[in-house]
């Protein structure tokens, strides 16, 4: 009986294991130039229309386009744009196409793309990511007041010529735009469909219609997406087929030592291991920095004496090396990374300092063991309750009794929008630029109007916002923010944590890929080359 | 017994409405709402777009109005549409469907295989080391959490051996027959039949045991029947009852199980897709998704009732 039992057992192993050695772990055609991307999520659909997915723009970046992106190192430039200039009153933008383009069913690219793509952006009802970056097209107000169907503003000259026009100046426009999820879709597909039933389209689930680089055939569902190369792509590109997988990370990684994944983000902790395997890992510094939104309209924490006290009192290099493996950096305002220029050397070091935290306390008549809620996502952001615990015991050092409040992400923003919390923790954004902080610090963007969470309001920094807007002139420009970097270094609207490294780790025979600080653009993908063993 | 399944099939339409009527109102009952979930902070402040998603996804009616709607719709066979996408929640469902059932039935399997086996040594084997060992083994399933057994397992037989892929149901590209996914299901479904295989062990052990010490064992065994017969032939086929009763009590939370181990393996089965919507307040995938649990666990704990009849000749219906 023994025998029997074990020979059973023995042959569902034997079979098991001799299956598994004649399975295929991938497609390895030596002439195919093929590489599998891992994303942190399965996107439930790729529309520009819903900005809360990264993964979703991950892939949107693949497939679709922008008609102008950055470069790693911050430079604008085109991308459907060939071309584009500004009057001199910053109220007019004409924007010239590359000419030829077709989408990938053969139809010609043209400007009513664009302007179609605007449009529905434009539109606040259906648009949840950027309406506010047309706020100063002209007609914005009258056609999201249902008194227009257009938005004049967006003006077609030819097939390849596209004129927009201001109501008021903004020559920082293509800077505000830079900052959002603004791919272009295509208007013969989606042209008729009634505005009420554009968000839920079938093509946003199933797209099948491309403009970028790469061509989604095939989306199985919870498995993984295969792209092909985009025959029609305005330039050439390297790969045949790109896969896209997510799931565990940790399995991930592990297929990524074995070859199944070509390509990942990963996280600092990681970093040395994969290294050490003999993998390639590249960093570059963030645009979405972990902070806190100080509650600024009333409560505790409307004394800028406490807020300077929440700086001193956080060790917040000591967070990045404890948490981070030193892979971010201490930021005290938002013009951060290639806008560190605009800080003037006066500014206050708000290095961890509890004996100052203590001063600043006892002036503004801080009552030891008062209460501040900080209300946070949990498991939300990289590090996010370490940083929120660490800090709790910190405060506590100087008389702070920070309660944390961990809750699921569409909790967290009730409690942002209905103001109910003293401190809100998040992390995102892509601020390359200061048009990029507008929103987040104008007094008419303020919580529930716009992305303003701290509820911040000084009509001073409205006024020099203002000024940026018309200002082309780098000296004059340099003066505006950095009289802003002062109001802000005294006033400190959002306690600034963390400014994440972006890391990922690659397959040393992917060729080209480069990470891109805003985390989620994947850069110049048609670029991407698998080198031969 | 055709009578019996007929009456009991007819029992089951009201506990399947009032499992639609509680799982609507739970899921609306959890803080927060699906629109607030497609928000990011940093791109929050737009009413407009709150207010009239609310309204297109129908939010902004009364629960009953809704729960009534949904009702309407799916009597007829619609289970009304994605909030992440506007898909219909039939056509999600059912494009998972076929993994999840294929890895919980080959994890059943793999589960009723290793208790009958271990269950019955550690019985026939008394106090022996082999039922120590059994013991033992229980123990270990059931407190070591799937998830790590499954890291680990991806990193020894994956990682390490090189013999298993890590994760996924089939090669890409491929549309995946049988024995393409066989390997891809090894590795999940033993994982997940192991957790599962610890109380069936002691359920069998304990059934052997009360069986072998019968008379009608002993008047077998004076007869000069081969030990072999009257173990599986006598012994464990009377000790199966108790065992028909968990495994068909264990379904549902197979389900639970197969949510981590499918997010671990990025099997494409109902549990990652649950997993997503539950993340993203998605209730028509939820309330359909129970509905086709609790339809699930219906039906299997009719064919258990079934499956005690063929098993013990005393029952009838």
């Amino acid at each position: 009986m023994k025998l029997r039992y074990g020979g059973i057992l023995g042959a569902v192993a034997v079979s098991g294991l001799v299956l598994a050695a004649c399975t295929p772990t991938g497609t390895t055609d030596a002439d195919e130039q093929t590489a599998a991307l891992w994303i942190e999520g399965e996107p439930a659909q790729l529309s520009p229309l819903i900005g809360r997915s990264g993964q979703a723009f991950q892939v949107m970046t693949l497939i679709y386009d922008t008609v102008w992106r950055t470069t790693p190192e911050g430079e604008l430039v085109g991308s459907l744009a060939s071309d584009w200039s500004i009057n001199d009153e910053a109220t007019e933008y004409t924007i010239d196409f590359h000419e030829g383009m077709t989408w990938s069913d053969g139809e010609a690219f043209t400007v009513d793309d664009v302007i179609f793509s605007y449009t529905i952006m434009a539109n606040s009802t259906i648009s949840q990511a950027a309406p506010g970056r047309f706020a100063t097209v002209d007609g914005f107000e009258e056609y999201n007041a249902g008194t227009a169907d257009t938005l004049v503003g967006l003006e077609k000259v030819d097939d390849d010529t596209l004129i927009v026009r201001h109501s008021s100046p903004n020559a920082s426009w293509i800077d505000e735009m830079i900052g959002a999820s603004q791919f272009i879709v295509p208007e013969h597909v989606l042209g008729d469909v009634p505005l009420d039933q554009l968000a839920t389209h079938e093509f946003f689930s199933a797209p099948d219609v491309f403009i970028g680089p790469f061509a989604l055939v095939d989306w199985r569902a919870g498995e993984y997406m295969e792209l092909e190369r985009n025959e029609a792509y305005r330039a050439d590109v390297g790969l045949d087929t790109l896969y896209i997988e997510w799931g565990d990370p940790n399995a991930a990684m592990a297929r990524l030592e074995t070859g199944e994944i070509d390509v990942m983000p990963v996280g600092p902790g990681d970093m040395a291991r994969l290294e050490a395997a003999g993998l390639e890992v590249a960093t570059v510094p963030g645009l979405g920095p972990l902070r806190w939104a100080a509650r600024w309209e009333d409560g505790p924490l409307s004394n800028p004496l406490v807020r300077q006290a929440l700086y001193y009192a956080i060790d917040r290099q000591g967070m990045i090396d404890s948490l981070l493996e030193g892979r971010g950096t201490v930021i005290d305002q938002p013009f951060m990374n290639a806008m560190e220029e605009y800080i003037p050397a006066d500014v206050t070091d708000y290095s961890y300092d509890p004996d100052k935290a203590r001063a600043l306390l006892a002036e503004a008549g801080w009552v030891p063991g008062t209460a501040l809620r900080l209300v946070y996502e949990s498991g939300g952001e990289v590090a996010g309750e370490e940083v929120a615990a660490i800090a709790q015991a910190q405060l506590a050092e100087v008389g702070i009794d920070l309660q944390l409040l961990p809750m699921e992400a569409g909790l967290h923003l009730e409690h942002i929008q209905t103001r109910d919390f003293d401190l809100a923790q998040y992390a995102g954004g892509r601020y390359s630029s200061p048009a990029t902080l507008i929103s987040t610090h104008l007094c008419a963007d303020a919580q529930p109007n716009g992305p303003n969470n701290a509820g911040y309001c000084n009509p001073r920094v409205d006024e020099l916002f203002a000024q940026g807007r018309v200002e082309t002139d780098p000296g004059a420009l340099s003066e505006i923010y950095g009289e802003m970097a002062r109001i802000f270094d005294k006033e400190i609207p959002y306690i600034w944590l963390v400014n994440y490294e972006v890391i990922w780790a690659a397959n040393p025979a992917l060729e080209n890929f480069e990470p891109h600080p805003d985390g989620g653009t994947l850069w110049a993908p048609e670029k991407w080359l698998v080198a031969a063993d | 017994m055709l009578r019996y399944s007929f009456r009991r099939l007819l029992v089951s339409l009201p506990v399947v409405l009032g499992i639609t009527l509680v799982a609507f109102v739970l899921v609306r009952l959890s803080p927060s709402d699906p629109v607030m979930m497609m928000i990011s902070p940093e791109q929050a402040g737009n009413q407009a777009f709150i207010d009239a998603t609310r309204e297109r996804l129908g939010l902004d009616q009364p629960q009953i109005v809704q729960y009534g709607k949904w009702l309407l719709t799916a009597l007829q066979g619609d289970l009304g549409y994605s909030f992440q996408n506007g898909r219909p929640v039939l056509q999600l469902l059912g494009d998972r469907l076929y993994p999840t059932v294929l890895l919980i039935v080959a994890s059943m399997l793999v589960a009723i295989i290793v208790g009958l086996v271990l269950g019955s040594l550690a019985a026939i084997k008394q106090n022996s080391v082999v039922d120590y060992l059994a013991s033992l083994f229980s123990v270990a399933t059931l407190s070591v959490p799937n998830f790590f057994i499954g890291l680990a397992g991806i990193y020894i037989f994956s990682l390490t051996l090189g013999w298993l892929p890590a994760a996924g149901m089939r090669p890409r590209g491929s549309d995946g027959n049988l024995l393409e996914v066989l390997p891809y299901l090894v590795m999940p479904a033993t994982i997940l039949g192991l957790t599962l295989a610890g109380p069936f062990v002691r359920y069998v052990r304990a059934g052997m045991l009360e069986v072998i010490t019968q008379d009608f064992l002993r008047t077998a065994d004076s007869k000069g029947i081969s030990r072999t017969r009257i173990y599986v032939r006598h012994a464990l086929r009377n000790s199966l009852l108790p065992l028909v009763t968990v495994v068909a009590l264990t379904i549902p939370s197979v389900f639970g199980g197969a949510v981590v181990v499918e997010s671990i393996f990025n099997w494409p089965g109902m549990g990652n897709l649950v997993l997503t919507a539950i993340q993203a307040r998605d209730y028509p995938v939820l309330v359909g998704f129970m509905l086709i649990v609790a339809v699930l666990v219906l039906a299997c704990n009719l064919l258990a009732d079934i499956a005690y009849a063929l098993v013990d000749p005393r029952i009838r219906y």
